[in-house]
């Protein structure tokens, strides 16, 4: 029992050290980064917006499209995957008065899901560069031409992945800690991992991606639930580069029900425990920097969760006075401090982000032991649901995030 | 009102916080009193992109200490309870400090970015009555478009080179009003940079800027005692954005 606890100790720890040196980068990173600089030649882009019953948002992001400043030709493809509310005709209205914007309805198929959708608004357009959002997004008009100017003046990058921005952050208590941990993401598994390692991932949204690249690698692949990670896991093992923008920022809707929240967050697990196992068959998954993409896909969605189980049981096994066996180490403050490096790191984003307010430290000092806990469950639900219908040999449905009306349609 | 709230309850448990930190009978209670004490001054003077930075090396370094600390002597659970207060107690009165500070900032660049952008939006000098930098650059820019379809504008720079040490500031406040008495308030613009003023003549030729010169001169010996000018004027026919560019540079 003393060596179960002092390797648990050591992975919880290693963890730790391994996020806060991501941290110190992506500060770095943030602080040092250089403005993007103009291009002779700005390529053709295609947009790609994947959009099944989207009535409630697309008008808003529609309108975000169009307001994008890109020097070079850009086509916005609104791709209808069988919408039966009015997201075919707002859609259509928009179509009919800006000529870069396209009604593109999806013939339907199987597997239901984003990355079908993808391939085929990749196998109606013909620009060299892609960039995909999802139908909740209202990028800044900037956006775009920063991800190009950064794809096209580093060397052999795949494309260029942006932030991610909460627009729904002051909602309710659930939104502003979506936002936190987004920040957080952002800062050290997207500006750190860069700054580091030269490694990005693509984040479903706000990333650009060089068609030939895309074609090379075989498109996306249909079965996956988290196509963003399994693609970002391919390309990197190609030799593909994939740079971070802060300043490219798209603005999204996140969940606003706990329901709704479990439910999407378990099929971003589901889709990861895909790549998991994936990366177990392949070995490519494992060579060079992807190594680094693998390893910490396996620390996060497997160990850190576990670990974190492990501490709530020991928590609450001490407090209901159960013994805990006697060991070389200072269990206590070693769980103490995991606590203060944990809320450090929000804290950093915050600073990083210049996001500090009263309300949001209120809300970091709490977020270890509500929101970070909520994972634990959904690993579980996800792992359940996952061995299941490997079990009953059954495809895992694309599952659609619901979305809410903002406070001026309300 | 909200933010009176807030201060007022920052503050209160900056003051708590410090309290217990006194009064508290702890393992480290000296040191937590010390770097209590101490990064009240050290965050105080350091600017504000250092003070997070500073509060992330003294709570981590900390609790760094006090695990080792642990991790040498071998020490039971309740001797770790205390250490974990003392850390709490002293990161609490870093936090709501670091908070604090960072709320007086954020008003303080507040009201900065107010003051700039009312400054922006201000379009006439409030003691000369000659325009702001920034309108004068905003209407010359209309003057030049207008210029390409119909009549000529001239850009003048008048550069004083007369150094006072007690009456420069003086001597240009005269010449601003001598300039903006002389031009055409309908039509012409002008305005001015220390050492410098800057006019637009529009709609006139050579005759009409000997005109306006010539009124300068006079008025200059009006009021000045100076024999020569204490300035040195120059003109050109004002046609494009360069020139503009080179005016803002001044300006800026």
């Amino acid at each position: 029992m003393t060596s179960l606890l002092f390797i648990i100790m050591l992975f919880f720890w290693l963890l730790l050290i391994f996020y806060s040196v991501m941290t110190i980068s992506g500060v770095w990173y943030r602080l040092t980064s250089k403005k993007s600089v103009a291009i002779e030649h700005y390529p053709s882009v295609a947009l790609l917006i994947p959009a099944h019953n989207e009535g409630i948002v697309i008008a808003t992001t529609l309108a975000a499209m169009a307001r994008l400043e890109y020097p070079g030709k850009l086509d916005v493809y609104l791709l209808n995957d069988n919408s039966q509310d009015e997201t075919g005709e707002i859609a259509e209205e928009f179509a009919s008065i800006f000529s870069h914007i396209h009604h593109i309805r999806v013939p339907p198929g199987e597997p239901k899901g984003k990355s079908r959708v993808l391939n085929y608004g990749l196998s109606i357009s013909d620009s060299e560069y892609f960039i995909v959002y999802d139908a909740d997004n209202e990028p800044e008009p900037d956006a775009l031409r920063r991800l190009v100017e950064k794809a096209e003046t580093t060397e052999n990058a795949a494309g260029a992945v942006g932030y991610v921005k909460t627009k729904n952050t002051a909602t309710n208590t659930l939104t502003r800690m979506i936002a936190l941990e987004f920040q957080v993401f952002q800062l050290l598994m997207q500006c750190g991992r860069w700054a580091a390692f030269k490694l990005g991932s693509l984040a479903g949204t706000n990333m650009l991606l060089r068609r030939s690249v895309l074609v090379e690698a075989g498109g996306y692949d249909p079965y996956a639930l988290a196509e963003d990670a399994e693609l970002t896991i391919r390309l990197t093992a190609a030799g593909y580069r994939l740079p971070v923008v802060p300043e490219s920022r798209t603005w999204e809707q996140e969940p606003e029900t706990l329901r709704i929240f479990i439910k999407q967050r378990t099929r971003w697990l589901i889709g990861n425990i895909y790549l998991l196992e994936k990366s177990f068959h392949d070995l490519s998954h494992w060579k060079g920097r992807t190594f680094i993409l693998s390893i910490q896909h396996v620390l996060t969605y497997l160990i850190f969760i576990l670990l974190l189980l492990f501490s709530d049981v020991f928590f609450i096994a001490s407090l209901s006075g159960y013994t805990l066996p006697e060991m070389k180490a200072p269990l206590l403050i070693l769980w103490f401090m995991s606590y203060i490096v944990y809320t450090t790191q929000l804290l950093s984003a915050l600073v990083v982000d210049r996001n500090v307010s009263f309300i949001n430290i209120l809300f970091v000092l709490i977020m270890y032991f509500t929101y970070a806990q909520i994972f634990v469950i959904m690993l579980v639900r996800a792992f359940y649901m996952y061995i299941k219908n490997r079990i009953q040999k059954k495809t895992i449905a694309w599952d659609k995030t619901a979305r809410f009306k903002s406070k001026d349609q309300a | 009102m909200r933010n009176q709230f807030i201060f007022g309850l920052l503050m209160l448990l900056v003051l708590l916080n410090g309290w217990w930190i006194i009064t508290a009978d702890l393992p480290f209670s000296q040191i937590d009193l010390v770097l209590a004490g101490l990064s009240l001054i050290v965050m105080t003077i350091l600017s504000s992109r250092f003070i997070f930075l500073y509060l992330a090396i003294i709570v981590l370094g900390y609790g760094g200490f006090l695990t080792g600390y642990s991790f040498w002597f071998n020490y039971t659970g309740t001797i770790q309870t205390q250490y974990i207060y003392d850390h709490l107690l002293v990161t609490s009165f870093l936090l709501l400090y670091w908070v604090l500070v960072h709320q007086m900032k954020t008003l303080a660049m507040e009201n900065k970015e107010l003051e700039k952008k009312v400054a922006k939006l201000e379009k006439i000098d409030k003691d000369t009555q000659i325009l702001t930098p920034d309108e004068f650059l905003y209407q010359a820019r209309y003057i030049l478009s207008s210029t390409k379809r119909h009549g000529e504008a001239w850009l003048v720079e008048m550069d004083i080179y007369q150094k006072g040490v007690y009456t420069q500031d003086n001597l240009q406040e005269y010449l601003e009003s001598i300039v903006l008495h002389s031009i055409r308030g309908q039509f012409d613009i002008v305005t001015a940079a220390p050492g410098k003023i800057y006019f637009i003549l529009k709609d006139t030729d050579q005759a009409g800027i000997d005109i306006v010169f010539g009124r300068i001169a006079t008025k200059r010996k009006e009021v000045l005692n100076l024999l020569e000018a204490p300035y040195d004027i120059n003109f050109e026919i004002f046609t494009d954005e360069h020139q503009l560019d080179k005016v803002e540079g001044v300006l800026a």
